[in-house]
Formats: C-alpha cells, structure tokens, sequence
C-alpha cells in the first residue's frame, strides 16, 4: 500500500480513540500557523526523516506519519526542544550523510533519530497498523486470564530454599 | 511564627512517612505530616494521554528530580566512578506514585549477612522481629501475590489474589521449569480484586505514570486516606530548610517554607524523618548548629555514608511468538531467587534476584527498550521493530549492593533548591562484588533467555546505577558505627528518629519498599511504647 499524508490523515479520523490529537494535526495544517522553520531547514528535516523511518513493509514514513507537524507542535510548546532542534538542524547540514552524521556525532545523531522515533510512535495511526491497543487508563483495559496455579506445581515440591538466620 | 506543637512531625509523606503517622494516628498520637510537593490530581497522571512514554524523556511526570525541575524538585549532583541517574518523586505519596510496586520481603539471612557470610554489618534486629509488620503493611497497602514460595518464609494468604502474568510470565516460567529452577508468582501491591474501598486492577500496564482509579498503592490512597480520617494532618507545599534543636539537645521542630516563599517554624515533642536515602541526610547535614556543627545526628560522621543502589543487569529476549509484555500491569509478574542466598563458589559475597518484567510501548520499543539497543533507523526499521513488538521478554538482573563509606551523600558546596536550600551531591561507584555479580546474573538470565525459547537475546550490560536510595543513616548498636539504634531513634538526638530507606543497614537484593514500610510501622510502635520518656 502506498502511503501519502492524506491517507493518512484519513484513516486517523476514523478512529474515535485518535479523535483529539488528530483533530489538533488538522488545525494546526489548515490554520497553518508561520512555521517555525524555514523551507530550507524543513527540507533538510523531511530529507533526514524519511531516511530514518522510510515507508515500507505497510507503514508509511516519518513525514508521510505528520513527523514534521508533530516535531512543530512541540517546539511550539516547549523552548527545550526548540532549541534543541535548531542545534541539531545545524548539526545536521555539517554532514553529508546521516551514516557520516551517526559516526561522527553519536550522541547528538540519536536525539535526532530519538525524536523522529517520538513523532512516529506517539501517533495513534501507527498504533493500529502496528497492532497496538494503547488502553489508556480512563478507558478498559485488556482481558487477561487470572493466573493458573498448576504452571508452579513443581516448584511447589521443591524443598525449603532459604536460610534460616 | 511558631504553631502549635505537634506530639509527633513527620518530614516526607512517602512510603515510610505515610504507614508512620497512619500507625501512630492509630494508636492516638497527634501528627503533623509536611511535605515539600501537593496532592496529585488523578487526571494529571500521563497514563491516560497518548504521549505517555515521552514522559521517559522529560516532562513533569519524568522520574528523574534534574528533568523535571518541578517547583518542589530539588536537584542532585551525581557524580562518582559510576555516576546514579537518582529517581525520586515529591508529592504526597512520595516516589510511591511512580514506583512498580513489587513488594518482596527481605530473607532472614539479610539481616545477618556480618555473621554468615562476613561483609558488611549485621543489622541489630532480626526478620522475627519484622514479619508481623510486613502482614500489617501488606494489608494496609492491599497486596496481590500466593502464598506458598519455597524460596522464601511462610506468610499470611495474600489480601488478594496473584495478578495475571500473561503470555509473557508463562513462556519465561515455563523456561525456569526446564532448568528445574526455583521461581514465583511476585507480591506486587497492586489489588487483584476490589479491596478496602479500592476497584481492582484493569490491567492498562501504565502503572509507573500513575493509576488514576486507585488500584495501585501510592500511599495517598492506601495510608494517607485513612490517616487523615483519623486526624493526621498533612501539610503539601512545606518545605523543610533545618530541624532545629533546644539548648538541651533535643529537637525543638523544623522551620520550613511554604509554596509563596514564607517561613514558618513548626514545634513537635518528637520529629521524624522521611525523605528518602537522599533527602534525609541532606536535611540533617543542613541542620546544623553550635551543639551540631556537623550537621544532626552526624556524631559518628556517618550521615550520607554507605549510599547503596541496586546494581542492575536488563536482558531482553525476542520471541518468535507475539507476548503482549505491554499489556497486564507493570508490576512484576515473577521472580526467581535461585541466585539470592550465598554460595562462594561463584566467586562473589551475597546474591540477587531475577524479576521477570513486562515493557513499555512501542515508543520505547523502538528508544531501545530497557536493554538500550534502538532500533535500527533506515532501511530495517520497519522489519526489526515488527520482530521485537510485542516480543520482548526482560529478565532483570537485581543484585545486592554492599556498603562503602566512600559512597555517600554530602551537600554541594554550590548547587541549591529554588528556596535557595544547599542542594545534595551523591557520590557513587560499583563495587568489585556487584561487578563480578552482575556478570554472573548476566550469564545465567541468558540460559533462563534461552530455555524458554529467546531467537536473540539483547543485553544491557552494566547500567548506569538508578534504583533505591538507601543506606545513609543506618541502623546499629555501636553509636560509632551507626545513626540510629534498632528502633530508629538517632543515637545523638533523643527525640529525634530517622525512618525511611536511609536506615537500612544493607540493601538486600529486593525492591526495598515493602520493608521501608514494615519498618515504620515498627518504628511507629517504638515512638508510641516510648513516649512518656520523650
């Protein structure tokens, strides 16, 4: 299956558990608040997104998932991460290529692969191609079977295994 | 301003100062609780928001005080050969909101470990002198587990029935019972079933990011509700800057600041301590005067020495079969003791435990899960992730830390709260037996891995140290070698006690929680037999 953003958005609007988050994607597209990057930084990011988390086996990409509207959303929320971001854009256009990025700034390269996993992960379109019940806890929670006593049955028999002091 | 005296104050609401004052209330004391965080709502918690696991890496719900930088956080300085990540909580109900509630009890061994083994010290009481109080904490609390483990001493039939353990705790179980090997279903305090005004468990599986219904035990809604219906006050935003002392030498009360930056002194006959194995020595090394230039209580010099943390070993095996290790509760479904008590032919003193543990989601999955080995970026993404979600299942290596003065807790000459209170600096490195340990535990978690079926086995390695903060004013006879005496009253200070994970004497190779709560439930009872003398 082919995956574009409007695919995407789509099939999230059809799950009533993605209903708010989804609803705050579409805003912030339609409204289309002033981007916090520049066409040429957002370039370099989807570039590096979609090399980090590519479409495939079924699941659409980091970008094609709302990866840069999500990572936009959170540095609008938090100047932490804003910062952040802009530091590792700059990292970013230091290397030719992610691999060279990776060896030559590790701990920086995994923030940067660290965040684009959040955007991807957090959305709860991925959740369902990935087969993942969240069950947040103002919702029920799975059905388990009560634990059966018998799988203890030879340890039962084993001897007393602790000191007595 | 001072107030109206108190019979008994207790610094810090978490699992020791909530089961103290609910005991001492109990038994007809006045209490006073302060606590330096508020109440938390339910709807607060994360759990119930779809970026939940993002709180692993910051935001106000992080474990970690130096992420999330909260109004009553405090900071520490981790420093030392293998610098801690210190995780605490401050609110009421303590670290309690975001612990997994394991509840194991210690051996009776790990209160001899001096006489049987020859290292560390022996504590001056006994497990005799513990038990009843762990079957009262167990059903304060509102405990799941069975009775019946070999590996451990008799006890009570739980208050409710074990917990599910799922796909995951069969396969891992099944894999024990090929190596013949010792296991059982864990105490976990979490309630199974509707318990003391309490709904059963749903099995959501976000239990460190808060239980909004109730199920698990944070101390606000097991001892706190009830303390508080019996008159125990607990006073949120109050942040305790010094215990202050009378000519005499006794403690007169503490002065502390509320939330608007106001300081008030509160007076008691008898005051407790409970801020945890980090902030009980800082509060007593920042209590000094000219009786106590060292700091409270510090006589012996030992306060903040032999800081302990559990040495910790995570291995991750993937299974071909899908084992849901995100759904069920977080707890830990079992455990298997069958390294825990001594044998010197493993080249090493004491032993450890393996918990059999569940994961996060898919987020932290793909983080690295707790092994810290992320999934691959680029081309194999999609494919490595669809191997390891949801087929993960952790053995984690648990071991007993041994005490070394050298590591410890002192105040950093610089660092301070946002009340401008001297912050602390921890001071901390594995020693060669938790070392040789760990390599140990890591070896035979792989065979367990592997007997229950593992196609790959993912190690962590020697972690950054994290859990359990204990051992910073611990308990003994010699008042030259220990802060307080068997009943947590301070060698120096008559009406001064200390109870928390800081008077532990070793640290055992169990989640501590359960006997952080024993013991103050036992120390409750000393203060109240005592109190026509204080």
């Amino acid at each position: 299956m082919k995956w574009t953003r409007r695919k995407f958005l789509e099939a999230s609007a059809a799950g009533p558990l993605l209903a708010p988050l989804t609803a705050e994607l579409v805003t912030t597209i339609e409204a289309a608040p002033r981007s916090l990057l520049n066409e040429d930084e957002r370039s370099a990011l989807r570039t590096a997104m979609d090399e980090i988390i590519p479409a495939g086996d079924g699941m659409p990409s980091a970008t094609e998932a709302g990866g840069i509207e999500y990572l936009e959303r959170v540095m609008r929320q938090e100047p932490e991460v804003a910062e952040n971001t802009r530091a590792l854009l700059a990292e970013l256009k230091v290397h030719r290529t992610l691999g060279e990025f990776e060896a030559k700034a590790a701990p920086e390269f995994a923030r940067l692969r660290d965040f684009v996993y959040e955007a991807y992960y957090t959305q709860p379109e991925i959740w369902k191609l990935l087969g993942y019940h969240n069950y947040p806890t103002d919702h029920a929670g799975p059905h388990m079977p009560p634990f059966d006593e018998t799988i203890l049955s030879e340890v039962r028999r084993k001897p007393k295994f602790y000191r007595e002091a | 301003m001072a107030t109206e005296s108190a019979d008994v104050l207790v610094i810090g609401s978490g699992a020791a100062g909530a089961a103290l004052t609910k005991r001492l209330t109990d038994l007809g004391a006045k209490v006073m609780c302060l606590e330096q965080g508020g109440w938390i709502k339910p709807s607060d918690y994360p759990s119930s928001r779809p970026d939940w696991e993002v709180q692993l890496h910051r935001g106000a719900f992080n474990f970690s005080p130096n992420v999330r930088k909260r109004w009553e956080d405090y900071p520490v300085k981790e420093t030392g050969t293998h610098p801690p990540a210190v995780l605490m909580f401050n609110a009421v109900g303590g670290s309690t909101h975001h612990w997994a509630t394991h509840f194991p009890r210690f051996h009776p061994s790990d209160f001899r470990v001096r006489t049987l083994d020859g290292v560390a010290e022996d504590w001056p009481i006994r497990y005799q002198d513990l038990e009843r109080y762990y079957d009262l904490n167990d059903r304060e609390m509102g405990v799941a587990g069975l009775a019946g483990d070999p590996a451990n001493p008799p006890r009570a039939k739980r208050p409710t029935p074990p917990l599910p353990i799922g796909k995951l705790g069969e396969t891992i179980g099944r894999g024990f019972n090929k190596l013949g090997w010792y296991w059982w279903v864990s105490d976990n305090a979490i309630i199974s079933s509707d318990y003391r005004n309490r709904p059963a468990c749903e099995l959501h599986g976000k239990c460190m990011f808060g239980c909004p219904i109730g199920a698990k035990a944070s101390t606000d809604v097991t001892y706190w509700r009830n303390a508080i219906r019996g008159g125990a006050v607990v006073k949120p935003w109050s942040r305790v800057r010094e215990i202050t002392v009378d000519k005499t030498g006794r403690a007169r009360g503490v002065i502390y600041y509320d939330r608007q930056g106001t300081l008030h002194e509160q007076l008691a006959r008898v005051v407790v301590v409970s801020c945890n194995g980090i902030g009980t020595p800082r509060l007593l090394l920042n209590s000094k005067s000219s009786l106590f230039p060292n700091g409270l209580a510090n006589t012996s010099g030992l306060v903040g020495k032999h800081f302990m943390l559990h040495p910790f070993r995570f291995l991750e095996g993937v299974f071909k079969e899908p084992l849901d290790g995100h759904e069920g509760p977080f707890a830990i479904p079992a455990m298997s003791q069958q390294f825990y008590e001594t044998d010197v032919s493993r080249g090493f003193a004491r032993g450890y435990t393996f918990l059999l543990e569940r994961s996060f989601g898919p987020l932290h999955h793909a983080w690295g899960s707790f092994s810290n080995n992320p999934v691959p970026w680029g081309p194999d993404h999609h494919r490595v992730m669809r191997q390891r979600f949801p087929h993960l299942i952790r053995v984690t290596v648990m071991g007993e830390d041994l005490p070394e003065e050298s590591n410890r807790v002192e105040i950093d000459p610089d660092l301070k709260d946002s009340s401008g209170i001297p912050a602390p600096r921890v001071v901390y490195g594995y020693g060669e037996n938790s070392l040789k340990m760990l390599e140990h535990g890591g070896r035979m978690a792989r065979q367990a891995l592997e007997a229950a079926g593992a196609i790959e086995i993912l190690d962590s390695g020697v972690i950054q140290p994290a859990f359990h903060l204990l051992g910073t004013a611990r308990m003994g006879r010699d008042p030259k070698k220990s802060v307080v005496d068997a009943r947590h009253r301070t060698h120096d200070v008559k009406n001064l006690y200390i109870v928390d994970g800081s008077s532990f004497v070793t640290s055992a190779a169990v989640n501590p929680t359960s006997t952080i709560g024993a013991l103050a439930l036992r120390a409750a009872d000393g203060i109240w037999e005592s109190r026509r003398e204080l």
